[in-house]
Parts: C-alpha cells; structure tokens; sequence
C-alpha cells in the first residue's frame, strides 16, 4: 500500500493506492496513527487507488476512526470506486463513515 | 476412496500450505479458473473477496498458530455455476457458526468482527460446510450465467 499526505485546513488528506487486505490492512492502521500521534484528529482518505478492501482492511478502518471520534475528530473518504463503493455500501460504512464524491463533499460532511 | 474422474466434471485443484503467505496463489488460482469459465469482469473482486475471508479462517481457526497443514482448493464450472471448494484436515471449524456483525449499528455500537462472513454471506449464491472424515469442507457458488 502506498500512502501521500497533504495538510488542509487542520485536516490531513491522506491519498491512498493498492489493495487494503488481510496482509496489508495494518499499514494503514499504522500510518493514520502516526497521523494521530502527530495529533491529528480529522483523517480525510482518498480512496480512487485502491481496488480491493476485504474484511481486515474494514476493521483497520473501523478501529482508526473509533481512534479518531475519541479524540474528537472523524474520518471521512472520498473517491470510492467498484468493488470497495460496493462493500463500503455492503458493510454499513457509508452509513457510519461520511463519504464524499470529491474532496470538498468530504470534507464538508467531516465538519 | 474416489477415484480420480477423467471426465469433463473433473475439478481443477491446488494443494498448498495453510498460511497467510499462500493467499496470493490461491486468488490467482482461483481467478484463472474463474476466466478459463468465462466469468464476467465485475465478478473477479467477490470471489478474490470471498476466498480471502474463507482462507484466513482456515489458517486461523482449523491451523491455529503453528500447526502446519495443507489446504486444498477446488473449481468446477456445473450449470452456469462457479462452485468452489476448500479442503482442509485442521481443526473442526464451521464459519457459519460465525455470528455477523450488524450491519445498521453506528460506529460507537460496531463490533471490529463477524464482518468477513457477513461479506462472505451477502456475495455467494450458496455457502455450505461438512465435517466428513477429519476433513473440514466448504463449498460456495457464485452464479455467471444469466
């Protein structure tokens, strides 16, 4: 998994690519919490790189964003394409998780 | 013992070591299958999906860590179907004992699990498990003809 970081307007943007998988999932866990160690509190993620999400990659997502709401923040994504729009859909985390077309749709639902 | 068919029904299969490291084999196993049996493109990610989800299982719960094993899996095309099976001689374990997690729960509420069968459940067309022999069996479907 790759990961590129952007700061904007006390949020991080953080771009992700490659496959969110039962052997890769902990990386991104990884890196948002070195995001929330730098004390980050919103994580916005795009998300048009990556092409596959199973269920380890959902429960990195999960325990980041359970990370990110104690502290009073949140986690969005935007630009979810097939199969991971699908399970996004599938597992309730478009419901749980705001998620945005674009960057600024995000971002406006992150608040 | 069966022997081996030789007929158009026989199932391709690959035997490899029960561990995270033989994922990758078996999805592009199974996704050649897949497009030797003329599955549509949008199919592909479900069933790389589905075989993830059942596959970690196997080598967590039927091999817990450390105890080495084999698992096989099996493809046959039959009626418009994809069936899959996997094979392992590990531990009893039946994922649909799983409980799923629930899905209209919001993020305080959510369990971190149950989301994998949950998936597994919602993109097959059949999903059945036996304990035959010391042989815990899995078999799924996925439907590719209209």
């Amino acid at each position: 998994m790759d990961f590129r970081q952007n700061k904007q307007d006390g949020a991080v943007i953080l771009n992700v690519s490659g496959r969110m998988d039962a052997v890769t999932a902990p990386e991104f866990e990884k890196e948002c919490t070195a995001i929330i160690d730098d004390g980050g509190s919103k994580i916005c993620v795009e998300m048009g790189g990556v092409e596959y999400i199973s269920s380890a990659g959902l429960r990195s997502v999960l325990l980041v964003g359970k990370k990110l709401k104690a502290q009073g923040g949140g986690l969005a994504f935007f630009g979810l394409s097939g199969m991971v729009s699908e399970v996004f859909k599938m597992s309730g985390f478009s419901s749980i998780f705001p998620v945005g077309d674009t960057l600024d749709d995000a971002f406006a639902k992150l608040g | 013992m069966h022997l081996q068919n030789s007929d158009s029904s026989e199932q391709d299969h690959l035997t490899v070591p029960a561990r995270m490291e033989s994922l990758d084999a078996l999805q592009a196993f199974a996704a050649s299958q897949a497009r030797q049996a003329g599955a549509p493109a949008a199919i592909m990610p479900k069933i790389e999906l589905v075989l993830e989800e059942l596959m970690v299982n196997v080598f967590h719960y039927a091999y817990p860590e450390g105890t080495p094993g084999d698992v096989t899996l099996a493809c046959v095309c039959l009626d418009g179907s994809l069936v899959f099976s996997i094979r392992d001689q590990g531990q009893a374990f039946n994922p649909l004992d799983i409980d799923t997690a629930d899905t209209s729960l919001d993020i305080d509420d959510r369990r971190v699990g149950g989301l994998g069968i949950y998936l597994v459940r919602e993109m097959v067309d059949s999903l059945t498990y036996e304990r035959v022999s010391q042989t815990n069996s899995l078999t799924f479907s996925f439907r590719i003809a209209a």
